[in-house]
């Protein structure tokens, strides 16, 4: 039975030794491990109030967790992978602006309140955001 | 001629098989470049600050930004008009009285460049405005909706420009407050002075490259390798775009700070009208000069600090005709009409116009 692409098989077995077969191999799962390696985005979000680890929240789940900031409760809602706070009345806070996070290392800030959440995954947060891909820092 | 084909295909196979290895390399080789990165971020000041350092051994990174964290706690205890023992809150709860106060000497090192900023310009820099600021709602962390009344800001300004201010003895290290409408606030300066002590911090500790960056207020040392520091600046209007980029040298000398001051970090609109939170202390109003934005490059993050508010109430004509009194400051202005002017000397790349 000719199978097409048998020609290429058999033209191989011809043009490689044992060794140049062994790279191949090696070449081959080095190839299928950088091509196949997990998208990293975070699963997990930490929450900090004045700097101080408060509580994980896994990303796999949705949930809503109210959490007591200097001013009153925040509101950390985890939604479809990605994390936000919810309560911002006061002109401070830069989690009103920043809405989802959900690559690694994205953060979400209530300042009055002193409520930090951030992305814990393991990609770097250079790899992540709009403008922060670019640029190490954003004056503003 | 099978042997030829043979030895070619050979050839070929261990060429792929090394294009393959060589690009995984790549690949791992770019994540642990990547890895030489760390960024560090804490919650200080009333802001998000973060260090990003590069190339640093872990254990020197460790203790270097530990130290840096914990230098801009003490400057926030020291300096915080928000926090009820900190010297400027106990020297602005005796305001009027004139009673000198013991304070360390440092504060008064700092109030004394202060001082020399807000003579130089003109009083566009003052750091006795803490009670208009109060008035206007932009001390607290409440939304604000409307302005004060006029004659709010009327008796406040006749009373802040009629007595003295404020009076520094630095033989004695002490700090006194002649006049009650004085309210000591070093927001338009101590954040800068706490990136600049960071930064120390940081040298003295072995780091050579980092950035500081404290709500937007940077300061870098030294590069990330071959490559520079790369800070953009942001859209007055818009916060997901860029209209400056900067690459700062790329050099382990490399040592620059860039502070920008607008309109639209913290404002209200009241009857179409938009009141941010830069206010002129000749007028009692919120700064209309005509910009939407400065950002200041300077060797030190304390002066990029105070001379970008300066420069906001002063306009872009004063301000043009200021710089050329100050050699190492160097300015870009973005207009209200969204085009802009830079110095000769400012390090940015103009990225398009703004809209309004």
């Amino acid at each position: 039975m000719n199978y097409p692409g048998l020609w290429f098989v058999e033209l191989l077995k011809q043009a490689t030794g044992p060794a140049d077969r062994w790279v191949m191999v090696l070449s081959g799962l080095v190839l299928i491990a950088v091509v196949a390696r997990p998208e990293m985005v975070g699963k997990q979000v930490n929450i900090h109030r004045d700097n101080q680890l408060l509580m994980t929240l896994t990303l796999n789940s949705d949930s809503i967790t109210q959490v007591a900031g200097r001013l009153g409760e925040v509101k950390v809602e985890v939604k479809a992978g990605r994390a936000r706070l919810l309560e911002y009345r006061s002109q401070r806070l830069i989690g009103t602006r920043t809405g989802w996070i959900k690559n690694s290392g994205e953060i979400a800030v209530c300042v009055p309140c002193g409520i930090l959440i951030q992305n814990n995954g393991k990609k770097s947060p250079e790899k992540t955001g709009s403008a922060d891909k670019l640029y190490d820092g954003i004056a503003r | 001629m099978n042997w030829l084909l043979a030895r070619r295909g050979r050839n070929l196979v261990s060429l792929i098989s090394i294009c393959v290895l060589l690009y995984a390399a790549f690949f791992t080789g770019g994540d642990s470049a990547l890895q030489k990165k760390r960024t560090t971020t804490r919650l200080l000041m009333g802001t998000l600050i973060s260090i990003t350092t590069w190339g640093v051994p872990e254990k020197i990174e460790q203790q270097g930004v530990a130290e840096a964290f914990a230098e801009i706690a003490r400057i926030e205890d020291l300096m915080s008009r928000h926090k009820t023992d900190s010297p400027v809150a106990k020297l602005n709860h005796g305001a009027g009285s004139g009673q000198p106060q013991v304070v360390p000497s440092e504060l008064i090192t700092l109030l004394t460049e202060a001082q020399k900023i807000q003579q130089l310009s003109q009083g566009a820099f003052n750091p006795g405005l803490g009670k208009l600021i109060v008035l206007w709602g932009f001390s607290g962390d409440e939304n604000v909706v409307k302005p004060p009344k006029k004659a709010e800001i009327a008796s406040w300004l006749q009373s802040f420009q009629s007595a003295g201010g404020i009076e520094l003895s630095q033989t004695d290290s002490t700090i006194s407050i002649t006049n009650p409408e004085y309210g000591l606030d070093l927001g338009g300066i101590a954040k800068g002075y706490a990136i600049d002590r960071a930064i120390l911090k940081l040298k003295k500790s072995g780091v050579v490259n980092a950035l500081v960056n404290a709500g937007g207020d940077l300061r870098g040392i030294g590069s990330k390798g071959d490559a520079s520091w790369r800070v953009g600046v942001q859209h007055p209007r818009d916060r997901e775009k860029i209209v400056v980029a900067t690459e700062w040298p790329a050099s382990p000398k490399a040592d620059m700070a860039m502070v920008t001051s607008g309109d639209y970090e913290r404002f209200f609109i009241h009857n179409q009208e938009r009141f941010h939170h830069i206010i002129n202390p000749n007028s009692g109003y919120p700064a209309r000069s005509g910009l939407l934005s400065v950002s200041v490059q300077a060797d030190s993050a304390t002066a990029a600090d105070a001379w970008s508010t300066a420069f906001f109430v002063l306009g872009e004509d004063k301000s043009r005709d200021l710089l050329k009194k100050l050699p190492s400051v160097e300015v870009l202005l973005v207009r209200s009409d969204g085009t802009h002017w830079q110095s000769d000397e400012f390090r940015g790349k103009w990225l398009g116009k703004t809209t309004n």
